[in-house]
């Protein structure tokens, strides 16, 4: 399952956290997936340092 | 009987570290049930003691889980026949499950689901009993009274964890938050039943900000106690509980608990047997665990069979308990 293309279908940002995520109708394991896999990765892309 | 022994301590990759024997059939005493036994699963508790110098020479028997069929019963026994097919944690005192027949107090021992077979039955005594006893007599939570409680349970997609989930959201009506560190586990704990998951690697309170507000009623810790100590202070809520089930490798500080009037407890799923206190509490689990498990709301925790109940295979077995990244729990079925 792409996590990424959950999110962006969904309209998140860099700010996904799991309460919202669940308060969006992800899964626990989605939100726990997307605050752990796609926020850090969509950080590092915003922020190349 | 084929039994799986050790008669000095070993580490697991020894080729004499478990053995295939031979031992003499055990006589039940006066309330005890002769169980021939068809499934067996594995919990740390095997490997712990696996590592022990034995206090007697001779052969121990471990395997503290166990699903088979009453073969014959003591002369005292009043609630079970030969024939009833059964399920049960045992006592750690005395020879386990990883022979093809083994003597237990009928006390500890119930009928098993008949939703079940054999090897998803064996997957549940102990750790069922563990979460059971650590939510009800050490946290103090009633099922069906916990509506807007919060649980945390570290370790989520453990053994114990697993099914503490489960009788947590499922029975008892608690918000649970569970620690996960893999998607595999993550995955495993949503099955359950979880209704938050955590990164066990970063920070916990600023995640439980997130999904709650932040104050954990009760806190079980099925691992690692020292490194979460700390935080599992912060988290607990005023008049809240933590109980654990790992042993400290030093002193813990419960000061910082004195102000929130917090309590710290322990659960040690043998106490009862050790002690002879109150046993019959584990047999009336059990039965209705049973109930539950058919009526659907509880379902093994099974991740894994491993084969037949043999030397080599529960081996392997320890092997990957050992290693700690074991989800669920690992069964072996039948002799071959």
């Amino acid at each position: 399952m792409s996590y990424e293309l959950i999110a962006m279908s969904r309209g998140w940002g860099l700010q996904v956290l799991p309460g919202p995520a669940r308060a969006k109708g992800f899964s626990a394991a989605e939100a726990f997936n997307i605050t752990t896999t796609i926020r850090p990765a969509l950080q590092l892309v915003a922020c190349p340092s | 009987m084929k039994a799986i022994g050790f008669n000095q301590p070993r580490a697991i990759d020894d080729i004499h570290a478990l053995e295939d024997i031979q031992l003499d059939l055990p006589s039940p005493g006066p309330r005890d049930l002769l169980v021939s036994v068809q499934a067996i699963s594995v919990n740390p508790i095997d490997t712990k003691l696996r590592q022990r110098p034995l206090e007697q020479p001779g052969y121990r028997v471990l395997g503290f889980d166990a699903a088979g069929i009453v073969e014959a019963v003591g002369s005292e026994v009043e609630n079970f026949k030969a024939g009833d097919r059964v399920w049960y944690a045992g006592s750690a005192q005395r020879q386990g499950s990883n022979a093809q027949y083994q003597c237990v107090d009928e006390r500890l021992v119930s009928r098993k689901p008949d939703s079940l077979g054999m090897q998803e039955a064996a997957a549940l005594p102990l750790t069922a009993l563990t979460a059971w006893e650590a939510l009800e007599d050490q946290l103090g939570f009633r099922p069906g009274e916990c509506q807007g409680k919060t649980l945390l349970i570290i370790g989520g997609a453990g053994g114990v964890g697993s099914i503490a989930i489960q009788l947590a959201a499922r029975y008892f009506g608690l918000t649970v938050i569970a620690t996960a560190g893999r998607e595999q586990s993550a995955n495993w704990c949503d099955a359950m039943g979880a209704h938050h998951l955590v990164d066990y690697r970063q920070p916990l309170q600023p995640q439980l900000d997130a999904v709650s507000d932040g104050q954990m009623d009760g806190i079980f810790v099925t691992q690692n106690l020292d490194d979460y100590w700390q935080a599992a202070c912060q988290a607990v809520a005023p008049l809240g509980g933590i109980c654990a089930i790992v042993d400290a490798r030093g002193p813990l500080d419960l000061n910082p608990l004195k102000p929130k009037s917090a309590r710290f407890s322990w659960e040690f799923m043998f106490t009862r047997p050790l002690f002879g206190r109150r046993m019959q509490q584990q047999g009336d689990r059990l039965a209705e665990l049973a109930t539950l498990v058919d009526k659907g709301v509880i379902q093994t925790t099974v991740s894994e069979g491993l084969g037949p109940i043999n030397a080599n295979n529960l081996k392997e077995a320890h092997r990957r308990l050992e290693s700690g990244s074991t989800i669920g729990k690992l069964v072996l079925a039948g002799w071959e």
